[in-house]
Formats: structure tokens, sequence, C-alpha cells
């Protein structure tokens, strides 16, 4: 009898056992939610939407866009301080328009801009989607397609400026196999113009806390302002009239003014600037990413400001640039005194006392152990100073600061569409009255003399003066034909350097994108 | 799936009552010798066994026994390793002399997945080390045991942190995105984990080399399988082992850095500009401040007993490892029941298997070693400067990348808890003759705590910036798996036929939650009270948890044939499926077959003894490194500012690959196996070729179109093969005296990468990884990767040698005049992998003295010497020099990476030498036997490279994914030094 227990307790569990062979194996998912899952409500909508902005958060990343930008202008370079910088000689040759299509900054700018235009592709189509399966209240979701059309033509904008012939994504849902072409720039420029005349209105002209951070109306003005101003750059065929009108649109609304002071767009509670017109809203806690402090300072000015995290005495600016600031001129700053704000930290560095000053404890420099920014730089390679060169304090180092700043940064700003303007009038007219008092404006505010007529050098300068560390000085140098030109530690470079390489990786992946002439 | 624990816990009392049946007998005494058949010498320590009983004995120095047999006993056995058992019906004799003949090696049983069978009739790639052939002294991991025993199977841990897992690679690589790390079963527990197994208790080790074996282990068995079989309880007298040693580790090979002399020359001979070097004006061996002389010990006790109806054995295993670096090690205590009982006049069998396990681990709480070998010579420990109280009081320097590494070690701890619990219960049944019916439940239960924290005044781990900074991690893995088979034997004249069917049902599950905190007032707490921190509520720290689990079902068959003791077959298949598959690829079919032929049977040769070839072809699977990757899901990224507040976003976490499907590896072996000179040399020789197909690969994909950059997916193919050579001699044999020698070495013909595209995906013809790092040199690959061409290729400028000016000079390889940071001047400088691995062990008995010398070498492969790259040149003299001899002062440009630092790491070393005595017991005496032995660790290691551990290096320490697989080569600035061990240990058997 036990046996025969045993017997059928074994076949039981046979049969038991080869029952389960026919499971479907479906897969849970604990710690994520499933796309089907998703959008049962307008929080969860709008959280989708977020996804496009946080992209931006990168923008600011050492070694991405920014950084490309800067490092190959006049404005900053990141010189091989010995064994410190030379990673791979990719600063080195920024710096020199020497880029290489395996260079990691030229890579991870493609692959920010691109990670950008593709969230708001699959936004569009998802929201799309959802009005079409009646989801979604279309009058919500028709705003936020608007805005993410134009969002995707600022950074399509960037891309138009930077590497200039890349493939048009406006889709999401494409082919497994799909390997898009490159386009010319001037088919880019035309998308992106098309798309901002298209959505640009349709958006809300509020200028409010609700439209903080986001494309609004004049956000939309201000790409159109800016991509007309280099739209001689981008086709050859100068928008000078276009780039005024969308200026003045943003004037005439009375929405901005200028600060009194500069510094209030920097600080590192700004988000109540008149100035600002669109912002990524970094912040030490919800979004993380302006290291400014880390990029810049030298391992001892840890104490300066108290930083949680130790510099890596990167960025600096070059000489000449730092001296074209007239020494009255209150952007700069104050060599040796920390406590002023200024576009610089230079001179002696201190204490977070002010007085007490700070070693350097390598003392390889040749002033020896105190820290002393120098704003002269012995060299672009391989030995140059630790102590060398002027530090970006354009946005504010509080106290403490850890690596994520809470200042917002400011993409579009109004002092740059009243330049914007001024340029379009003064390239229209150099001897324009009304141009000449737009410039004097800024240069007002930052205690300096007005100019008393508008030349090619001076505009230039002045733009460089006041949006130092904006991302705009390469774009500038390259309108006003000084990017070619030979400075500091750059020999005089070609045309073709004016639009980066398309990185390796990607001409590897995609057989349709066509190198850029000249790499 | 659920089972009814009840049932069977209703074997694990039956069990146990069976132990406590054990029965006396009145005796008689038996005296005899035994000896070989063919020599006529004694046989020294085999074995005699009074059948159904648990008397027994072994024979003493010439061949000699005295046995107790109880009274009513009729039958006894005698066995002797390599020879064939034979059992003797007792009559009233009270002597017995017994002639053994050799040859019974090959009818050992060998273990394989789901069975076993006879060694002459396997016909795959499978090799078996037994206990008495482990490696010994100072072994603290079973992977140990196997380290240069087994063909084809690198075993490696640069360094000697006894917190890192060891390396494993079975012929080569077979996979770059998912496990390559043979698949480990422990008494049919898959998956089940080494910490749950103590070196103590295991009996032997069976490596499934080829996937012809491991194809019966399916999604699992790509990177081959290691089976492992635990000690059990042996009918006869109740036997208690006492094992222990202590140990001592010590710095070996140092990487040669200045001294506070040579570093005071150094300085006094550059110009004016100092590059940093400074004078501290003190004298500290840096070294010597954060090591020790590092001592540990081992201590074993066991139980196992049992009658020819059940068994026991208990074992309790404690460990206390000290590393050689200053507050950092483990301890350890795991404890291993297992209990057999049979019933039903043996037609049912039952097992159970209960391990806990439970440890401490101190791991390094930063970067201690790189810091003891960086940090100036002339710097004191401490500072008696007041403004250093910041720093607790210690000397340090507002440099980058530079801190005091006595700071870091006491300043700083990282610790951790683990506790594992593995189970297991078996029963076997005959369900009529031939046919067996078996099932197996187990389950195992890890759970992992680590801490850290960094006090308010440590300049490193982040204490000093953020006023102290600790996290506690906590995560629990908890795996059901119940198996059920059916063999059916059947002896059909001259054919053997065994078929072999079985059904499996697999579940994980793995749960994690982590918060971490800064802002604390005191550092009493520690990461203890991980919430009285101000960081959190100031946003500046959080926490997260997750939760992820698998299934997988599988169904395999297996047919054995052999005829006539001459040919042999096997082959086998598995239908498995795994919920971590996309849609419609959840299941795959992955079959094995061998066959071989004994040709001294076959065409009756007689210059061997035995002489078999055979050819085997199996495809096996791997599994994708985690769950849900074929899903497209959302999941919280930043926040983001809406309507004047932050609010969360949600987007996607990776690219959805509904195919992804199963990774699977072929492979083929020819081989031999032979013995020769009457049974004495035997060895095999195979040819191995590996292909896998379908590779898991975290691929880089065009940002357009998809979502994220990356994406894993099967794409391309990997190709590896070899020559791998056994043989096990015995030189000499006599009374007093004997040696033998052991060989197994493998010959590596192919590491290749046939591609890494396919029609879905072109992931382009070649890739650059391996970024050397910071300060300095980043965006600066040193591995090549290409399609067509071999893995492990290292790639950089060739260095020619130094400029009048002090600068680099590196050979201009595309004619262009000039060289230039770019790939057109720079080509392969060198090749991570090995060629040949060789393990080669001598075992001498001279009189009651054992002595082993294991010899381990490998040949072939490169090393880049991160130190070197970095701290070698007069340059940026914040940190000390390596001073080796390649130290050139009038070098005095900024560090790069060329061929310079590329050094020829091929090694012999002495792995292991011990010398035992075995006491000469009394028969009968309480004590059994005694042996007390010296071990040493790498007592000498011949090579030319200027690092510390010439070690292969399979992984990159610095990377994740398939790019630390695919980087092999690297000796990072991370890794622990080498060490010399000594060890004095006793084993007593009562």
């Amino acid at each position: 009898m036990k046996k025969y227990m045993i017997k059928a307790l074994f076949v039981g569990l046979f049969v038991i056992a080869f029952n389960q062979s026919c499971s479907d194996l479906d897969e849970n998912v604990y710690s994520s939610v499933k796309t089907d899952d998703f959008f049962k409500n307008n929080d969860e909508f709008i959280a989708a939407l977020g996804a496009a902005y946080t992209n931006l958060y990168g923008f600011l990343n050492h070694g991405n866009y920014l950084s490309t930008q800067e490092v190959s202008s006049d404005e900053i370079m990141i010189p091989q301080r010995g064994g410190d910088w030379f990673d791979g000689g990719q600063w080195l040759r920024a710096h020199r328009h020497e880029y290489n299509p395996n260079d990691d900054c030229v890579t991870n700018s493609w692959n920010f801009l691109f990670g950008g235009v593709n969230t708001c592709n699959r936004l569009i189509f998802t929201f799309e989607k959802l009005i079409g399966e009646g989801k979604v209240d279309a009058s919500l979701a028709r705003p936020f397609i608007a805005e993410l059309k134009v969002l995707r033509g600022l950074w399509y904008f960037w891309l138009l400026d930077s590497f200039g012939n890349v493939p048009i994504v406006d889709r999401f849902d494409v082919p497994a196999d799909f390997k898009p072409a490159t386009k010319t720039r001037a088919e880019v420029y035309a998308f992106v113009e098309k798309e901002l005349n298209d959505n640009v209105p349709l958006l809300t002209k509020d200028k409010n806390l609700a439209t903080y951070a986001r494309v609004n109306y004049w956000a939309g003005k201000a790409i159109q302002a800016k991509l007309y101003l280099n739209a001689g750059v981008y086709t050859g065929t100068p928008q000078w009239d276009k780039a005024i009108a969308a200026a003045d649109e943003i004037i005439n609304s009375n929405n901005y003014a200028l600060e009194g002071n500069y510094f209030a767009n920097f600080n590192a509670n700004n988000a109540a600037s008149k100035e600002n017109i669109f912002v990524i809203p970094y912040d030490q806690v919800f979004a993380g990413g302006f290291n400014m402090p880390q990029m810049t300072l030298h391992y001892g000015s840890q104490a300066t400001f108290n930083l949680t995290d130790q510099p890596w005495n990167g960025y600096c600016t070059l000489q000449e640039f730092y001296e074209s600031y007239e020494n009255t001129d209150l952007r700069k700053g104050v060599s040796g005194n920390q406590q002023i704000r200024g576009n610089f930290h230079a001179g002696p560095q201190f204490d977070d006392d002010g007085r007490t000053p700070i070693n350097d404890d390598s003392a390889d420099d040749p002033g020896g152990k105190p820290l002393v920014f120098t704003p002269e730089i012995n060299a672009h390679f391989p030995n140059c100073f630790r102590q060398a060169g002027a530090r970006v304090g354009k946005f504010e180092f509080p106290l403490g600061a850890t690596p994520n700043l809470n200042t917002d940064f400011p993409i579009f700003r109004y002092s740059d569409i009243l330049l914007t303007k001024a340029e379009g009038l003064w390239r229209k007219s150099a001897g324009d009255a009304a141009a000449l008092a737009l410039v004097n404006q800024i240069r007002a505010r930052a205690g300096v003399a007005p100019f008393t007529a508008l030349t090619s050098d001076n505009f230039l300068a002045e733009r460089g003066r006041e949006m130092f560390y904006e991302g705009w000085r390469r774009q500038d140098q390259i309108r006003f034909g000084a990017w070619a030109k030979t400075w500091a530690f750059k020999p005089a470079s070609e045309k073709c350097k004016e639009i980066w390489p398309i990185p390796r990786a990607q001409i590897n992946a995609n057989a349709n994108l066509k190198q850029n002439p000249c790499y | 799936m659920k089972l009814r624990v009840g049932y069977c816990s209703r074997y694990v009392l039956v069990a146990v009552a069976a132990l406590l049946c054990n029965f006396a007998f009145a005796q008689r005494t038996l005296t005899g010798k035994i000896t070989d058949k063919a020599t006529g010498e004694g046989l020294i320590g085999a074995n005699i066994l009074v059948v159904g009983t648990g008397s027994g004995t072994i024979t003493d120095f010439d061949g000699s026994y005295t046995l107790e047999v109880p009274a009513g006993s009729t039958e006894i056995e005698f066995s002797y390793t390599g020879y064939t058992t034979q059992r003797i019906t007792l009559g009233s004799e009270t002597t017995l002399d017994i002639q053994l003949a050799a040859g019974q090696l090959l009818d050992e049983v060998v273990v394989t997945g789901y069975g076993s069978q006879k060694a002459r009739e396997v016909t795959s790639s499978i090799v078996t080390i037994k206990n008495e052939n482990f490696n010994r002294g100072n072994v603290n991991s079973p992977a140990q045991l196997l380290q240069g025993k087994v063909a084809g199977l690198s075993i490696t841990r640069p360094g000697g942190d006894v917190n890192s897992n060891f390396t494993i690679r079975l012929r080569g690589l077979s996979t770059l995105g998912a496990n390559t790390s043979p698949l480990v079963v422990i008494d049919g527990i898959i998956g089940g984990s080494l910490n749950t197994v103590d070196p103590n208790d295991i009996e032997s080790m069976t490596v499934l080399k080829d996937a012809s074996a491991a194809s019966i282990y399916g999604t699992r068995g790509a990177s081959g399988a290691i089976l492992i079989t635990t000690k059990k309880g042996a009918a006869g007298k109740t036997t208690v082992d006492y094992n222990s040693y202590v140990s001592s580790d010590t710095r070996l090979r140092d990487v040669p850095m200045m001294t506070a002399g040579e570093w005071r020359t150094l300085g006094a001979g550059l110009g004016t500009n100092k590059l940093g070097w400074r004078d501290n004006g003190s004298e500290t061996n840096w070294l010597d401040q954060v090591t020790r002389n590092a001592i540990s010990q081992v201590h074993n006790v066991s139980v196992g007993g049992g009658t020819k109806n059940g068994g026991y054995r208990a074992s309790v295993n404690y460990r206390d490892l000290q590393n050689i670096q200053v507050n950092t090690g483990l301890k350890s205590l795991n404890a291993r029941l297992n209990l057999f009982q049979n019933a039903l006049n043996g037609k049912l069998r039952l097992a159970t298997n209960l391990a806990l396990t439970n440890g401490r681990r101190q791991f390094s709480p930063g970067e201690v070693l790189k810091f003891g070998l960086l940090y100036n010579p002339t710097a004191p420990v401490l500072s008696s400067n007041p403004a250093d109280a910041r720093w607790g009081g210690y000397f340090e320097e507002d440099l980058f990348d530079y801190n005091n590494p006595v700071s870091i070690a006491n300043q700083n701890v990282s610790e951790g808890d683990y506790s594992e619990v593995q189970i297991s219960f078996q029963a076997d049944y005959d369900l009529f003759k031939g046919f067996t019916l078996s099932a197996l439940y187990a389950q195992q239960r890890d759970q992992n705590n680590t801490g850290f924290y960094s006090n308010r005044t440590s300049r490193a781990g982040g204490g000093f910036g953020n006023q102290g900074n600790g996290n506690v991690n906590y995560s629990k893995q908890n795996t059901h798996q119940a198996t059920f088979t059916g063999t059916y034997a059947k002896d059909l004249g001259k054919l053997d036929l065994k078929v072999t069917g079985g059904y499996e049902y697999q579940y994980q599950g793995n749960e994690g939650f982590g918060f971490s905190n800064n802002r604390f007032l005191t550092d009493v707490t520690g990461y203890n009270n991980i919430g009285s921190g101000l960081g959190l509520p100031l946003g500046l720290a959080g926490g997260g948890s997750g939760k992820s689990d698998f299934e997988n079902v599988a169904v395999f068959g297996r047919l054995n044939l052999n005829f006539d003791d001459t040919y042999f077959m096997m082959a086998s298949v598995r239908r498995e499926g795994n919920s971590r598959f996309g849609e419609g690829n959840k299941y795959a079919v992955f079959p094995g077959i061998s066959a071989g032929a004994d040709l001294t049977k076959a065409f009756g040769l007689s210059f061997v003894d035995n002489l078999k070839f055979r050819l085997a072809y199996g495809v096996a699977g791997n599994l994708p490194p985690q769950s849900n990757l074929s899903q497209e899901l959302v999941g919280p990224g930043g926040r983001f500012f809406y309507n004047g507040q932050f609010v969360p976003s949600y987007g996607p976490q990776s690219n959805p690959n509904p195919n992804l499907k199963w990774e699977r590896t072929a492979d083929f072996t020819v081989g031999f196996d032979f013995a020769a000179l009457n049974y004495k040399l035997n060895g095999s020789l195979e040819y191995f070729n590996r292909n896998t197909q379908d590779l898991l690969f975290n691929a880089p994909v065009p940002v357009p179109p998809n979502l994220v950059p990356n994406t894993l997916v099967n794409v391309g193919e990997l190709e590896s093969s070899g020559i791998e050579l056994a043989l096990n001699f015995p030189v000499l044999k006599k009374d007093k005296f004997s040696y033998d020698v052991n060989l197994a070495t493998t010959y590596y013909t192919t590491f290749k990468l046939i591609s890494l595209s396919n029609e879905d995906f072109d992931l382009g013809k070649e890739r650059f990884l391996a970024n050397v790092g910071s300060p300095g040199l980043n965006n600066n690959n040193m591995i090549y990767v290409a399609d067509g061409q071999p893995l492990g290729q290292i790639y950089g400028p060739v260095y020619r040698g130094v400029a009048e000016n002090g600068t680099w000079q590196f050979e201009d390889l595309n004619g262009d005049g000039k060289y230039c940071d770019c790939p057109d001047d720079q080509k392969v400088i060198g090749s991570g992998l090995p060629d040949i691995e060789l393990g080669f062990g001598n075992n001498l008995r001279i009189g009651k003295f054992d002595v082993n010398l294991f010899f381990r070498g490998v040949f072939g492969h490169d090393l880049v010497n991160s130190y070197r790259i970095f701290y070698e040149p007069v340059n940026t003299m914040t940190w000390n020099r390596v001073n080796s001899k390649y130290f050139n002062p009038k070098l005095t440009d900024g560090a790069k990476f060329s061929s310079h630092q590329v050094e020829n790491a091929s090694f012999l070393k002495l792995d292991n030498a011990t010398i035992g005595y075995n006491f000469d017991m009394p028969s009968g005496a309480a004590v059994r036997s005694v042996n007390l032995y010296v071990s040493g660790q790498n007592l000498f290691v011949l090579t030319g490279y200027t690092g510390s551990d010439p070690e292969v290096r399979f992984q990159d320490s610095e990377q994740g994914g398939s790019g630390a697989i695919l980087s092999p080569g690297i000796d990072r600035r991370n890794t622990p030094f080498m060490q010399r061990n000594l060890t004095l240990g006793i084993r007593v058997g009562l």
C-alpha cells in the first residue's frame, strides 16, 4: 500500500511538472512602468512632457555641447597642465580647430543634441497617438505638441549651427532599419525656419511662473531672432530684417527689461530676472548638472567657497579676452577680490574669509605657494602652469556649493535680443544711430563709456564681454569673420572647420551619413 | 509553482531519525596484505570495508592491514584509487591477502548533469578533480581548489584581496554581454553560490568543458559548468575530522616607488620649475603604514558516519581572514548538514542538504593601496599644524586626486554582512527494474547588507566636503528550483542503454534598497543611523529601491549508449524558456551529441591499455544579464520645472528589444583519452573550437531613431579554439618513496571576434575601448576591437624613445612626417590574452612525508602597467614616481600611454608548495590519523613584469558590461598587490 502511495506521489508530481512546462513566461515588471500602463491621467501626461526638458540638463556637463562650443572659441581654453587635462589631446585640438571625428566632445555633443530631438519626436508621436485614441483631451495636448515642435526647433538650431549638415528626423515611427541621410545645411535651415513659423504662433504669450523654463511664444521668437541673425552663415543669404522683426516683437512686448545689475541674471537665485527669456532651471536638489566650480577653479579653491567637492582646475579664459574688458567694466570683476562678483576670478585667491591666502601645495608655479590666477598663460601644452588663466566667475558660487549650482542658466537673454536687433540695424546701415544706442545701453549698465561708432571689431568684442560663457562666442566669431583668424595658441584655421565633424561612431553605424568637408 | 513543504519536511524527519540508529556487533580480527597485481608491491592506504557495517580500515606502509570484523558479517570490500574494487565473501579465515589490478580508473563514476556515467563511457569533455587532488594549503574559496588543475579552465584573482571574487573562464570567452563564468551546480542546485560551500566540504568538482556536456544545462551552459559534489557520510564507524590552519600573508613584488632619499635626490636635480615636487620634511614608508603581516585562521570540524541504509555528515567551518591592507578582511561561519536515508529495501533513497553561511566583510574604504604607493615619501602621517585639525590631525595637501592613505584607512569604513541559506531535498525511487524517478526541490536565499561612512574630517570619501557621508544598502535574492527526472537503464546484451528525461522549474527574485545621507552632527553613529543626517531634508541625499525576477522552465532528455564497452554515444536535448526574453523568442532548443570508440578494443591495439577517440558537438545558451530588457518601459528621469515647482519627469528607460533571444554557443571537440603502462600513465589530448552567435551585446545604436544610444541586442559572432593536454604519470612508486606528476596545459589558438554585425545591426567594423582615465588621460583608449580580428588587442602609439628636450618620441606610422595623437599613428602593441596556460603538479612521498609542489605558468599575455603611465615621467610631481628599470629622469613630458607601458607579463610561479607529515597511529587508537603540514604560496615568481601581479586581467575593472569583457590586459591602479602566504596546518581524524 505504502509503495503505491509513493508511486502515486511521484507520478502526480510529474503530471504537475509537465503541466508547468507550458508556462507563457510573461515577465513581471516591478520597478518601472510598462508603457501600456502609463498615461492614465494628466499628471502622468505632464511628467512625460518633462522628459523633453530634462534632456537640457546635460547642456553644461563637462565634455558636452557647451564645453565644445566654448573651448573652440577665443574666450575659453583648457590647457594641458602637466599631467592634467591632456585627455587624448581633444581640448588642445578643439581650441586649434583640429577636431577629430573620434573625439568624445564631438560624439557627446551629437548624442546630446539628437537625444533632445528624439525625445521631442517620441513625445509628439505619443501625444498624437493618445489624442487619436481619445485617451487625452486634445485641447490639453495640442499646445504641448506645438511646444515640443518649437523645442525640437531649438535642438535643430543647435545642430544646424554646430554640425551643419545633419539628417532631419521629424518622426518617431520609423522602420527598424531607418538610416536617415545627411541633409545640407540649407535644407536643415529651411526645416527649422518652417517649424518655427508654423508652431511659434501656437504658443502661449503668457510670461509667468507657469511658462518659466518652458518654451513659450517669446522663447520661440528668440530662437527665430538668433536663427535669422545667422542666416547668412547658414545659407549665404542674410535675413537681417527678419532678425530685427523677431527681436522687435520681444522688445515691444515689454515683458522683458535689462536688470540694473548684470549679475542679477547669474545669481544662485535668478528666477526673478527680468532679462532671462528662456533658462535651464538648474537646481541643487532637483535639477543637477551645473558644476561650473569644478570645471574652472583650482584644487585649492575648494576653501574659497567651502565647496563640497574638489575642483578640477580646467577651464580658463585667454589673456587677450580677459584684457578686452576695461578695468572699470563692472562685468570684469576685481582681481584678488572674490567677494565682488565678476565674469572672472583672477589674482590672489583667499579663504572664505576673503583674507587668508590659499596655498597651492604643489607650488610648481613660478609664483610659489600662494594661489594666484594669472591672466597670462605660459603655454597651451604640455606644461601650462596650474595657476595660469583667469577663471570663470560669472555664475554665483555660494558658500558650501555642491557640484549642482542653483543658478538657472540663460539660453536666451534680453540683452542678447537688444544686441541682435542692433546688429541687424548696423549690418543694414553701418551708421545706424539706433543700433549704436542699443549697444551703448548695454555698455552703460556695465559702467563703461559709450561707443561713438560701431565697427566690426568693437561690436564683436562687446558681444563677447556681455555674452561671456553663455555659449554664443563661436557663433559670433564665425558671423563676424573672426573664426579662421589666429589668436592665442591657435593658428589660422580653414573655413570648413566652422562646422564639426560627424562622429566616427555615427558614420560607422549609418552609411547614409556623409562626413563634413575637410574631416 | 508551489510545492507542499510538508511532504518534504517529512523526509527530513526520516533522515534525522536514521542518524539515531547505530548498531553494535561482536568482533573477530582479520589480517592480510594488499598488493599490486602487476608489480607485487604493497598498496599503501588501500581501503578495507566490512560491507553493510560501519567498520573499516586502511592498509599501512607495506600494504598490511588488521581489521576488526563484527560477528555475522560476510562480505569485505577492498578498494584503492585507480584499481578495480574487489568484494570477497568471508569464510572462517583470519588472514586474507588480496591482489588488486589497476584499471579501475575507467570504471570510476563521473558526475554529469542530472546523472552519472562510467569514465570509460564519457565521450564529451568532462574533467573531475577529486578531493585528494585539490590544491592544498591556504584555500578559502572553492574556485582555488581547481586553479591550474583543469586544462582550459582559467581561474584568476589578481592580488590577494579575500573579498574579491575569482574570475573563472572556461575555454576563453563565449559571451560579451552575459555571464562569462561557468554555471555552478552544487549537488544539483543550479546557479548555487560558491559562498555557500566551504572548500573543506567538497568531495569532488566536475567541469563540463564542452557544450555537448553542458547543453543539458541549456540556457546557462554556454560558459561551461562546474558541478560540485559535497562530502556525504559514509557507511562505517563515525568519523570526526578536525582541520585547522593559521597563515600569514605578506606583500610580494611591490610596485617599485621612490624612497624618501631617492625622491630628494630627484628633486635636487630638477631645475627652477620643480613640477610640483616638494619635500615635506619627513620620511614615511606609506605602504608599511597601510599594510600588515596578515594573520588568518581557519577551523573546520566535521562529523560523519552511517549505515548501509543511511548516513550523515555535519560540518562547521570558521574563517577569520585578514587582508594585508589594514582594517580589511573577512570572517565567516559556515555550517553544512548532509543526510541520506534509504528505505523500502533501498528502492527509495532520500537525501537532504542544508547549508548556512554568515559572513562579515570589511572592504577597502577607498584608494588606500593606490595612495600607499603614490603619497609623497617625505610627507608625515600626522600633522602638527593646528589647521589640519580639519583633517582629523592627518597630514593633507590641497592637491587633486591626492589623499593621505592612512587617513582613508582610519577615517572611512566600508563593510557588510552576508548570510546565505541553501536547502535541498532529493528523493529517488526505483519504480521498476531499471527505472528510477527522482525529485529535487531546492531553495537558496542570499542577503547582503553593506554600509559606508566617511568621517567629517576625512578628505577622501566625501566626509569632509559633506560634513560626514554615509550610505547603507540591502539586497536579497531568493531562488527556488524543482527538478524531476526519470532514468531508465537497460542491458540489451552487448548494448547498454540509458535514457534520462526531466523537467525543471526555477524562479529567482531580487530586491534591493539603498539610502545615502550626509551632513551628520557626529561621526559616532557612523552609517548606523542613516536618517540622522541633514542631507536628506536638504535634498542632498536620497534613497532608492528596486525589484525584479525571472522564471525558467525546461524539459530535457538524454540517451546514453554503450556497445560492448567499445563504442559509446551520448545525445541530449533541452528545450528551455525564460521570461527575460522577448515575446516569441521565449523558448529555445539546445542539443548536444558526442560519440567515441575505444580503439584498443575496436582494433585490438596492445601498445596502450586504453585509447579512446571521441567527437562532440553541442549548443548551449546564455541568459541576458538582467530582467526587463525586452520591454518598453517608462521610468522616472530628472525633475522638471512645471508651474513653479519641480515635478518628476517620466521617460523611456531603454530601447525595447522585443526580439531579444538566446545567445547560442556551439562547441566542437575532438580528442583522445589514453592510458598506458598498466594504466599508470593516463591523460587526454583534445582540440576545441567554440563559436558563439547572436551575442548578447549592449550595442551603441544610432540615436535617431533609437531612444537611448545603447540597446541590448543579439548580434555578432565570437570564436575561440585551442588545444588542451592533461597528463598524470606516476614516475616512481616504491615502498618508502613515490613520485608522481600531473600536467594540465592549454594552448589557445584563436580568440577572435568574427563580427559585431548582422542584418539588423551594423555596429561598424571597429571600436576603441578602455579609457586611460584621469588625471589628464581621458578620451584616450587602449583597446581596439574589430571584426575579424583577435580579442584583447592593446592599441596605441609605438614608443621610440625620449627626445633631447625630454619629450616623447613616437613612431610616425602613416609616414606623413609627424606623429599625431590619432588612430593613423597607432597600432596593435600587445595582447591582453594568453597563449598558453600551464599547471604542473608534483607529488612526492618520502616515508611519512608528503611533498606537493604545484607550479603554474601563463605565457604570451601583456599587461598595461597603469602606474607607469601616470607616475613615471618627471612631470606633475604631485605623486611619488615609479622607479622601475624603465624610469628615465630625462623624460619630462606629460604622461602619455604608448607601447612603453605595455609589458610582457608571462610568468611561472611556484603557486603552492606543501610539506606534510603523517604521524603513525597505532591500530585501534582513539586518534585515526594526524597530518601536520606547512604550505607556501607564491614562494617564487618568475616574470619580467614590473607591476605587482602578472596574472592575466580577463576583464577591465574600470568598465562595466561588455566593455569590461572586451578589454583584457589592463593592470589598473586599484588592483590589490600580490601576496606571499605561509600556512601551518593540522588535520586530525578521530
